[in-house]
């Protein structure tokens, strides 16, 4: 099987695990996914999946009502789609590459939620890749697009640009010493949001953040990857400075220590736990404190995820996945 | 400005509450926005419900009769969701959701990309001929416009898009 984007490290991938964004895309001559039924739905997404099956041969498409709900659990928790699209409404289909770093949500809360990923701080390929197959389909498709408005979406918030770009940073030290906190409270200021990742239990536990710009009218594409690039590129700086003075401090040194103990002996593991001992581990890796490789650390923290771990361990129940859990980990670091 | 409710740290949640017509509207910071239950982080907060009743305030109620000619929709059924019903809503309530937009963007003007590849505004015919282009010649950013018609009728989209930011430079005088 190839490396999936996750599995691989990109540019400043210390501190950055990856770079996503999301196109919202509707079709002018129907009416919104709040107004649609299911046949409406699956009206919809056979027009599109016609214009997405030609700009994209080598995607599979799938109804989301054929997949398994750990099927679309796992997805989700690859980040592949959002937890809502995981309830399978009728109607709802997937476009989904092999490489899993473009998928496609068809009527979830737009008509097309076009979505591409790419490992580390990569704002500007993963842009080009995005804009690529966005203006490919729409020159097969009827978008809704309004000169003074930009793109017309179902939330008022998102017209305009319709873009979310967000980049996945890991930021131990930061969120250690109370930055992260301060940060949450006033990156709005700078039209950015900045939210935990990897779902609310472990999130928090693995300091884990997401920070997406906020802003989709007034300014351009290139303009707003471009801020959340600067804002990036300083917290990268400001988590590898805190974490250099962490490490100094040998009581830290000793919680690396110690959360790389337990995962190499421990027999049962949970999501949350586990999460936050890879976190401390993966921070170790990236100071050099610990014989182990960063892009497996960081591989491991979507492998450990309950849906993906009983997909690939084919386990029954919650005792057995967390004893799956542990010897994944221990068997791997 | 700080939150209205703790009075010490910066205020960046706008809270607009509407029950019946009584409509209360507040300023909190994240720590009080996610005591009062709007989870703001790290779990997100339903937009669609707070912007309900943003797009319920200050906004111009129009005629009850007024509804959307595609989907069926009414303004206040917009409100009432915070969902808009289709395309033609925008166009149909325009009047009636510009200032709420205003209020939610800061702005109302586009300065993104046009689903053609082109920035927008920019049409391919419209050409605003360069202060150096001799007379009768077209201009660089013409010629650009051209080749991206092209590129695009082409499927070449790699160059279309190249070409589009090269439009986009000329323009900007970069």
């Amino acid at each position: 099987m190839s490396a999936k984007w996750y599995e691989t490290q990109g540019p400043e991938g210390d501190v950055v695990l990856s770079t996503r964004i999301r196109l919202a895309r509707n079709l002018s001559d129907i009416p919104f996914g709040v107004n649609l039924d299911a046949a409406g739905r699956r009206q919809a997404v056979n027009r599109c999946s016609k214009a997405f099956a030609q700009v994209l041969p080598e995607a599979k498409i799938t109804e989301m009502e054929a997949y398994s709900a750990t099927d679309a659990h796992s997805l989700a928790e690859k980040r592949l789609i959002s937890p809502e699209f995981a309830d399978r409404e009728p109607g709802t289909a997937l476009v989904l590459m092999p490489d899993e770093t473009v998928s496609v949500m068809l009527c979830e809360e737009d008509h097309i939620r076009l979505q591409v990923m790419q490992p580390g701080l990569d704002l500007e390929n993963t842009w080009k890749i995005a804009d690529m197959i966005d203006t490919a389909v729409a020159a097969k498709l009827p978008y809704a697009f309004d000169e003074q408005l930009g793109y017309l979406t179902q939330c008022p918030t998102n017209v305009g640009l319709a873009m979310r770009a967000s980049v996945m940073l890991h930021l131990p030290a930061l969120s250690q010493n109370g930055a992260v906190k301060r940060l949450t409270e006033n990156i709005g200021k700078l039209g950015m949001t900045l939210r935990g990742a990897f779902g609310e239990g472990s999130a928090a536990q693995a300091s884990m953040v997401q920070l997406s710009n906020q802003m989709t009218l007034g300014l351009s594409e290139s303009d707003a990857l471009q801020n959340l690039q600067t804002v990036t590129l300083q917290l990268v700086e400001q988590e590898r400075r805190a974490q250099a003075e962490e490490c100094r401090n040998s009581l830290f040194t000793d919680q690396i220590w110690r959360a790389y103990g337990i995962l190499k002996y421990a027999r049962r593991l949970e999501t949350a736990e586990a999460a936050k001992l890879l976190s401390l581990v993966r921070m170790g890796a990236c100071r050099g404190v610990l014989p182990v490789k960063t892009e497996t650390v960081t591989a491991l923290l979507t492998r450990i995820q309950p849906a993906v771990l009983e997909l690939a361990e084919h386990t029954h129940d919650a005792r057995e996945r967390d004893e799956k859990r542990a010897e994944l980990i221990r068997t791997t670091i | 400005m700080l939150c209205e409710q703790c009075g010490k740290r910066e205020a960046t949640t706008f809270l607009s509450q509407r029950i019946n017509d009584d409509v209360t509207e507040k300023h909190l910071c994240a720590q009080c926005a996610a005591e009062a239950g709007l989870n703001l982080i790290p779990g997100g907060i339903s937009l669609a419900d707070l912007f309900g009743s943003v797009l319920a305030t200050g906004t111009v109620p129009p005629p009850k009769s007024k509804t959307c000619p595609q989907c069926g929709a009414t303004m206040s059924a917009i409100s009432k969701v915070g969902k808009v019903g289709c395309a033609e809503c925008y166009r149909t309530f325009r009047e009636e959701l510009l200032p709420s937009l205003q209020r939610m963007h800061g702005t109302v003007r586009y300065m993104g990309k046009a689903p053609c590849g082109a920035p927008a505004g920019a049409t391919p015919l419209e050409a605003p001929t360069g202060l150096n282009a001799p007379l009768g010649a077209p201009s660089p950013a013409s010629e650009k416009r051209e080749a991206l018609k092209q590129a695009i009728a082409e499927e070449r989209y790699e160059d279309a898009a190249m070409l589009r930011d090269e439009i986009r430079k000329l323009e900007e005088g970069v």
